[in-house]
C-alpha cells in the first residue's frame, strides 16, 4: 500500500478514530484499540474499493472493532475504575453553559447503554454524523438508525432524571 | 395529538428530521403544552451536552507507537503467509480424506436405500403390516437407526435447523434412484410417515416431544427435505442454495466445532468451539454481529441467528 496515502490517513483521522473509540469502549484501552483499528486498515485498504466514502469505511471498522473488544472484555472490566478516567475529563470541561454534573453523568449515561444504542448516539450526537452515514457505517436500516437515537436519548434522559439532574 | 403522542416524537422532534406534517402538529401541541415544551427542554439539553464533549487530544507518542505496532505488523506478515500456506495444504489433504470416506458411506448407506424407495411405492397394507411388526421391535434398532433414517428426520422436525442441514443428508445417489416416480413417491411417503407418527407416539421413548412436534409437522415441508439434499459439510452442494452452506464451510475452515444448537425466543442458537485466537476472524468473516454472540459458562462462543437483540 502508498505510505504516504497511509499516512495521510493517520494524520486526517487518528484523532476522530482515538475519541470514538474512547466514547465506545469507555476510554479503556482506547489507544489500543484505534491503533488496531489502523491496522485493520492498513491491511485491508486495497480491499477498499471506492463504493463508499472512506471516512464511513474508516469508522466501520472502528465501531466493529470496538465492539469485538466490548464483547470480549465487558465482563472483565471493572467498570467503576475505568469509567473515572473519561468522567473526570468530561466534568471538567466547563463551557460556562452545561452543568458539570450533566456532563459528568452523560458520559456514566453513554456507558452503561447496551452497545448499539450507544453507537448511534456517539456517532450522532457526539460525532455529528447524519442519519445516512451512520446507516451506512452499522449497515442498518435508516428507520433503525432512528428508533435507536429515540431510545438512547429516553435512556439519557431517564438516567439523569433518576439523579434528579433533569 | 395528545401528550403520549408528541413526546414519543420528541427525541427526533428535536434533530429537524419528521415530515413537515407531523413537525406542524407537534408544534401546535407545544404551544399549548407547557408540561411537553418542559419535556422537549430535557432532550435539547441533552443534545447539547453530549455536543459539548470536547474530543481528547492524542496522548503523547500515539503515532511513534503505532508505527512501531505497524513494523511488527509488516515483519510478520511473510511468516503469516507461510503458515496460511501449510493450514491450506493441511485443509486440502484432510479435505480429499474426508470426501474419500464419504464416498465410502454413501456406498454403503445407499445399500439401505432401495427399502426406502420402496417402502415409498408400496401400498396401504404393506405399510401396516410394517408398522405392525415395528411395534414388536426395539424403537432403535439397527434397522431403523439406518433404514428409515430421513423419515425420522422428517418426523421429527418442524423445520431443519442448521444442525439438521449440516449433520443429515438425503444422498444424491438415491435421489437419482427414486427419480422416475418422485411426484407419487413423496404423496406416499407423506401418507406412509402420517401413519408411522401416528404408531410412533404410542412407541416412543421421548413420547411428549415426538408428539410435540408431529402435532406441528408442516407435512409440505417434510415432502420437501425428503428429496432435497441439504448437506454440505462434506462437500454435497446445497441445492437450496442458501447461505448455511457458506457458513458450515467457514465454521470448518476456521476448526469451529459445533456443541450444541438449540431454539431461544424463536431465534437459532449454536454453540461453537473454537481457538480464541480465531474467534474475531471467524465472526468477522461470518459476518456476525458482535451483539449476537454470546457466551456460555465454558466461555464457548453462543452464536444466535435470526436475532437483533436491540429491536
Amino acid at each position: 500500500m502508498d505510505t504516504d496515502a497511509f499516512q495521510e490517513i493517520i494524520q486526517k483521522y487518528a484523532g476522530k478514530v482515538y475519541n470514538t473509540c474512547r466514547r465506545l469502549i469507555a476510554g479503556y484501552d482506547a489507544e489500543d484499540v484505534s491503533q488496531e483499528v489502523f491496522i485493520k486498515i492498513y491491511k485491508n485498504m486495497n480491499k477498499f474499493k471506492g463504493n463508499s466514502n472512506i471516512s464511513t469505511w474508516i469508522y466501520k471498522i472502528t465501531v466493529n472493532t470496538c465492539r469485538e473488544y466490548w464483547r470480549k472484555n465487558s465482563r472483565h472490566v471493572k467498570m467503576l475504575e475505568l469509567k473515572e478516567d473519561i468522567i473526570e475529563q468530561d466534568s471538567n470541561i466547563d463551557d460556562g453553559i452545561i452543568n458539570k454534573e450533566i456532563k459528568k453523568y452523560i458520559s456514566e449515561a453513554l456507558l452503561s447503554m447496551d452497545m448499539n444504542k450507544r453507537a448511534v448516539v456517539v456517532l450522532r450526537d457526539i460525532n455529528g454524523l447524519s442519519y445516512e452515514e451512520i446507516s451506512k457505517i452499522l449497515g442498518i436500516p435508516i428507520g433503525t438508525v432512528k428508533s435507536r437515537i429515540a431510545r438512547g436519548r429516553e435512556y439519557i434522559k431517564k438516567f439523569l432524571e433518576d439523579r434528579e439532574l433533569l | 395529538m395528545n401528550c403520549g403522542q408528541v413526546r414519543k416524537y420528541l427525541p427526533l422532534y428535536i434533530d429537524s428530521d419528521l415530515p413537515d406534517e407531523k413537525a406542524c402538529e407537534i408544534e401546535k401541541h407545544l404551544a399549548g403544552c407547557e408540561k411537553c415544551r418542559v419535556e422537549m427542554d430535557k432532550y435539547i439539553r441533552i443534545k447539547e451536552a453530549l455536543g459539548g464533549l470536547e474530543e481528547t487530544p492524542l496522548p503523547d507518542g500515539y503515532e511513534e507507537r503505532l508505527e512501531k505496532k505497524m513494523d511488527t505488523e509488516k515483519e510478520a506478515r511473510p511468516l503469516l503467509k507461510w503458515i496460511t500456506a501449510i493450514v491450506v495444504a493441511a485443509s486440502m489433504f484432510l479435505g480429499a480424506h474426508i470426501a474419500d470416506s464419504g464416498s465410502v458411506r454413501d456406498k454403503r448407506i445407499v445399500k439401505f436405500m432401495p427399502s426406502v424407495t420402496s417402502k415409498a411405492r408400496s401400498n396401504d397394507n404393506t405399510i401396516t403390516e410394517r408398522s405392525e411388526a415395528k411395534k414388536h421391535t426395539p424403537q432403535y434398532s439397527e434397522k431403523d437407526k439406518g433404514g428409515t433414517r430421513s423419515s425420522i428426520i422428517k418426523k421429527h422436525s418442524k423445520r431443519p435447523t442448521l444442525f439438521d442441514k449440516m449433520f443429515t443428508t438425503n444422498l444424491p445417489d438415491a435421489r437419482d434412484d427414486s427419480k422416475a416416480s418422485e411426484g407419487n413417491d413423496i404423496e406416499e411417503q407423506k401418507e406412509d410417515d402420517k401413519k408411522d407418527s401416528v404408531k410412533d407416539d404410542n412407541n416412543t421413548t421421548n413420547g411428549t416431544d415426538s408428539k410435540k412436534e408431529s402435532e406441528t409437522d408442516n407435512v409440505k415441508d417434510n415432502a420437501k427435505y425428503a428429496v432435497t439434499p441439504h448437506f454440505s459439510l462434506y462437500g454435497f452442494k446445497s441445492e437450496e442454495g442458501n447461505n448455511d452452506s457458506t457458513m458450515e464451510k467457514t465454521l470448518k475452515k476456521y476448526g469451529a466445532v459445533i456443541l450444541n444448537t438449540s431454539e431461544k425466543d424463536g431465534n437459532e442458537v449454536i454453540t461453537v468451539k473454537v481457538d480464541k485466537d480465531k474467534e474475531d476472524e471467524l465472526l468477522s468473516e461470518l459476518g456476525i454481529d458482535a451483539d449476537k454472540v454470546d457466551r456460555d459458562s465454558e466461555d464457548n462462543l453462543k452464536i444466535i441467528i435470526g436475532s437483533d437483540k436491540d429491536e
